[in-house]
């Protein structure tokens, strides 16, 4: 099966409990679209084949048909969630659309896990997936490395080949990100999905690179961006020889490090960034 | 039918597809382009590998000096706004990337500068590079001015495997394995046809020039 397919089976069965426990009863429809208007699949290869749900942005908008996966994001349920906040007294459930700066990975065995921010946290603190234990606590701005390599230290990440989806946030543009869901098979290239897009990172590539900062006893400078600063400025188009020249002699083992850091220049921007994720995994 | 290595300097970022851009759908699409059909599979002046059933073309590999390395470029576009009907899109001078009611349906796309571009082949290098100047750019975007390039260097390969780099069936054992990581992936092998099981180097691959 390929990447895609599977990436859409493995969310669909991770946010059963959402579909099973509506805030409001589901007006599934027959779709008047020839395909799903967020993933583009046709109706018959989509998880409920047939079933679709209508949705405008805004009055005085189009409706886009959508199939049951695409739209899960959207569904509140206080039964998988809980009860984000009051309007006039009114419960609102909560929702995966509305939890922004949230990772979520889905593991190899169909479960998803989430690391909300501490506010989103502690209002699905009742919901299915708190009392299962997939909603996690963190650190730092940026959790997604830390929740992915815990999960795989501790064995839930499941069998890395069979695949897992990692969701990098919904923030508001839940139509980018389930438009472009893919799994991954191998921790040398993670795919994570965003509203930008997709982009691939080496997670075991920056494991050596944290293990080799850990020997050199650079490991807490190297969370800063400008102790890169002369390979980051090249990296954004200002090379400066002379710069790197001191750099590589200021720099015990620079040779070496820079060879470790990620070829992508997108990754290598971020890499202080994803050492302060992985501090204490 | 001789190894050869295509230079392509580049004048602007490629977007890279899902399916990184691969010599032989390139001049698949150059091809196109020249007899204006888009229906037929053309003939290529590419060795074709009989018993893999591809053509020999490599990947894209990103080449830097030592003055330049690849540069994280990046591209604003629409992202679901092509899919939604007519009405939506109201009025276009509305549409902003910075944040309105717009803000769920564009995006920013990652894209890469390196001062060059690399393919290894094997075939008529001289008709390849003829033919590859047909395209405005390689990569998602071409047609808005992303991946624009100018052929540099047309010439010899230094190594006849070169042209490896690139998904091949999981049954090979490719010469780039002791450099790479060796992933597995779903991918059409040939210029047409569905995905099927492949093994590949990284998407983004660096050569030194």
């Amino acid at each position: 099966m390929d990447s895609r397919t599977l990436a859409y089976q493995r969310f669909y069965a991770a946010t059963q409990p959402i579909r099973d426990h509506p805030a409001k009863p589901l007006e599934a429809t027959a779709p008047r679209a020839p395909v799903c208007g967020v993933c583009a699949r046709p109706w018959d290869a989509v998880e409920e084949p047939g079933k679709a749900l209508a949705y405008r942005y805004e009055s005085g908008m189009a409706y886009q048909w959508q199939c049951m996966t695409c739209a899960t994001g959207r569904l509140g349920s206080s039964g998988a969630f809980g009860v984000e906040r009051y309007s006039k007294g009114h419960p609102v459930a909560a929702k995966l659309n509305m939890m922004s700066g949230t990772p979520v990975i889905i593991t190899a065995d169909n479960v998803m896990h989430i690391a909300p921010p501490k506010k989103i946290a502690d209002k699905i603190a009742h919901g299915i997936y708190a009392q299962r234990g997939q909603v996690h606590s963190r650190t730092g701005k940026f959790p997604l490395l830390l929740l992915l390599t815990r999960l795989w230290k501790s064995g839930e990440l499941g069998d890395v080949e069979r695949g897992f989806v990692c969701i990098g946030g919904f923030n508001r543009k839940l139509g980018a990100v389930m438009s472009n869901l893919r799994v991954s098979t191998s921790l040398h290239e993670v795919w994570i999905i965003d509203d930008s897009g997709r982009r691939t990172i080496d997670v075991l590539g920056l494991l050596a690179l944290r293990d080799r900062l850990r020997d050199l006893g650079l490991e807490r400078k190297a969370c800063q961006a400008k102790f890169w600063r002369p390979i980051f400025n090249a990296t954004q188009g200002q090379y400066d020889d002379a710069a790197i020249d001191q750099w590589m002699e200021q720099t015990p083992g620079g040779d070496n490090l820079v060879s470790l850091l990620p070829t992508d220049p997108h990754v290598r921007l971020e890499v202080p960034k994803y050492l302060n994720q992985m501090e204490d995994a | 039918m001789e190894p050869f290595r295509i230079v392509l300097a580049l004048h602007a970022p490629i977007v890279l597809p899902d399916v990184v851009p691969r010599l032989d759908r390139l001049l698949h699409e150059a091809s196109c382009r020249l007899h204006r059909d888009w229906s037929v599979q053309h003939a290529l002046p590419l060795a074709f590998d009989g018993a893999l059933g591809l053509y020999r073309a490599s990947q894209l590999i990103m080449a830097t000096t030592r003055a330049s390395a690849i540069r994280a470029a990046s591209y604003a576009r629409p992202t679901r706004g092509q899919a939604m009907d007519l009405t939506v899109t109201r009025n276009p001078r509305e549409f902003k990337i910075s944040g309105s009611k717009f803000l769920q349906k564009a995006g920013q796309y990652k894209a890469y500068w390196p001062p060059y571009a690399v393919f290894y082949g094997e075939g008529d290098g001289r008709q390849c590079a003829r033919l590859l100047q047909l395209l405005d750019g390689i990569g998602r975007e071409h047609s808005a001015g992303m991946g624009r390039f100018e052929i540099v260097d047309v010439r010899a390969a230094g190594r006849a495997d070169a042209w490896q780099c690139r998904s091949l069936p999981p049954s090979c054992n490719p010469p780039w394995a002791d450099t790479y990581h060796v992933l597995h992936d779903h991918e059409p092998l040939g210029v047409f046809g569905e995905p099927t099981p492949v093994i590949r180097p990284p998407r983004v691959i660096r050569e030194v020039m």
